[in-house]
């Protein structure tokens, strides 16, 4: 043994290098690791979902595209979505029920274009409230912001009648069905009233519409295609009972 | 023996040498890794904060817990706390790491009922909301639309440190009362917020188009209200209606 360590005079020295080095490298090596699990830092992240979750694990926000969009949650109640899933946000309140969302989409499919954009807030345990939209099909478009009223009850009521019909195969039975729900849905209070619209509609009019708790346009601001502007008063039954323009 | 030993030695030697080129390569790459572009197909997290190359702040996506404290003038003012309200969301910070705008929401039963609201916001620089979109209700009543707010030209600085003061104070009257001379002082000196256009509808049931002077006077109003009655009406800066038109043509 003795004879050894006069024959490998650099050990000390190599021994001990490699030693620091290990261990350097090494408290190095959990430092990047403790760093990557409790508070990561990227340039650029490429990912299909986000979900930004609450310290007990109720998501409160998803951020994706729209294959891994979620359907509807509400009341721990998952439903099918009106339309389909878009990328974009959907918000959630402390409860995990959604609240609102920010969507986009747009395609050109057999030549024909259809596209939509929208940030919408829901009244609570309800549907949209208040949002901004934009819509378009083949170049007819409409944008602006709208308001609308919804029922004291729950939106749950509603979708619990429409969701066994959006799993029913599309055909004119499909569609008789899902009228006689609306149908019903209306007379019952269920679906709500849009109050206001500001904003462009499809016949190239700039428009700020007031409208009762039945959804029926009452004052009317209109600036049309073809630059006449007016204001209107309508009644009830759409019937414009007075209009207001420059020449009076 | 000896020589068997002094191969061992070497063998070691080699080994170690070995795992410690190996272990300077994957240390490196850790650190190296998490820099570059990363793709994940869904990740779960509570916070994401999007930064200048200099680490300035620019946005923030969190749930409640981790909503950031408002940042003003390069300073932390610790006044999101206390009312209960546990919004998630985004919040906007301008080149200077300062806060200005957000979009957030909150919705939770309460005892007496619910209380529920979401708001996109884009503030005034170095000020508060100058334009809102946003929906609130406490037990029914309800309220959304789109707000256009003038804001002072004094920073909020000032707001914030009074308010830090006032809110250090002990609950009671000497506490409101203070609050209530903060807000008549502002008010002398016009550091008011004036509410200068709202659309939407109200508490009272109606859909409404309101025009107000920089004071936050309503000077011109569209409404129609609850029971479906239209008329717009010109007011003066007492709050009094001084013309008003309906569907009917008298008046």
């Amino acid at each position: 043994m003795a004879d050894i360590t006069q024959h490998v005079p650099a050990r000390g020295f190599a021994s001990r290098a490699y030693i620091v080095a290990a261990t350097l490298f090494g408290v190095l090596g959990m430092a990047a690791f403790a760093r990557a699990v409790q508070k990561p830092k990227f340039d650029e992240i490429d990912v299909q979902r986000i979900n930004i979750i609450a310290p007990n694990g109720m998501p409160r926000l998803v951020i994706s595209n729209a294959e891994r969009a979620p359907d509807v949650i509400i009341n721990g109640k998952t439903y099918h979505r009106s339309g389909s899933n878009e990328a974009g946000m959907i918000f959630y309140n402390e409860e995990g029920s959604e609240n609102g969302g920010m969507g986009f989409s747009g395609h050109t499919r057999d030549g024909h274009v259809t596209a939509d954009a929208g940030l919408m807030f829901d009244q609570y345990g309800q549907d949209q409230t208040v949002g901004l939209t934009y819509d378009e099909q083949d170049g007819r478009r409409s944008a602006g912001l709208r308001v609308w009223d919804r029922p004291n009850q729950s939106v749950t009521v509603l979708a619990d009648m429409v969701e066994p019909l959006k799993l029913m195969p599309n055909g004119p039975e499909k569609t008789r069905r899902m009228a006689a729900v609306r149908d019903s849905a209306t007379r019952l209070g269920l679906g709500g009233a849009q109050r206001v619209f500001v904003g462009k509609q499809s016949d190239k009019t700039a428009t700020v519409i007031l409208a009762d708790a039945q959804s029926r346009p009452r004052l009317r601001l209109v600036v049309d295609s073809a630059g006449a502007a007016r204001i209107e008063f309508l009644d009830d039954a759409g019937k414009v009972l007075r209009s207001l323009s420059a020449t009076p | 023996m000896d020589e068997q030993l002094r191969r061992e030695v070497r063998r070691l030697r080699r080994t170690t040498a070995t795992s410690v080129v190996l272990l300077v390569i994957v240390t490196t790459s850790a650190f190296v890794q998490v820099r570059l572009h990363t793709k994940f197909d869904e990740i779960d997290v509570e916070r994401i904060n999007v930064r200048e190359p200099n680490g300035t702040l620019r946005l923030t996506i969190s749930n409640h817990a981790r909503l950031p404290e408002a940042v003003i003038g390069g300073k932390t003012y610790p006044l999101r706390g206390g009312s209960g309200v546990q919004s998630a969301g985004l919040i906007f910070f301008n080149d200077e790491g300062n806060e200005d705008g957000g979009l957030v929401w909150t919705g939770q039963r309460t005892p007496a009922g619910n209380r529920a609201s979401a708001n996109l916001t884009f503030d005034q620089y170095d000020q508060d909301e100058t334009v809102s979109l946003g929906y609130g209700e406490e037990n029914r009543h309800r309220q959304a639309g789109l707000s256009i707010i003038d804001r002072p030209d004094e920073p909020i600085q000032i707001f914030a440190e009074s308010l830090m003061v006032i809110r250090a104070m002990g609950e009671g009257p000497e506490k409101e009362a203070r609050m209530r001379r903060f807000r008549d002082a502002m008010m002398a000196r016009g550091l008011m917020p004036a509410d200068r256009l709202f659309v939407g509808k109200q508490l009272d049931k109606s859909s409404r188009v309101t025009l107000s002077d920089p004071r936050g006077r309503p000077r011109l109003r569209l409404t129609v209200d609850s029971l479906g009655g239209a008329r717009i009406e010109f007011l003066d800066d007492a709050g009094h209606v001084t013309r008003t038109l309906t569907g009917s043509d008298a008046r």
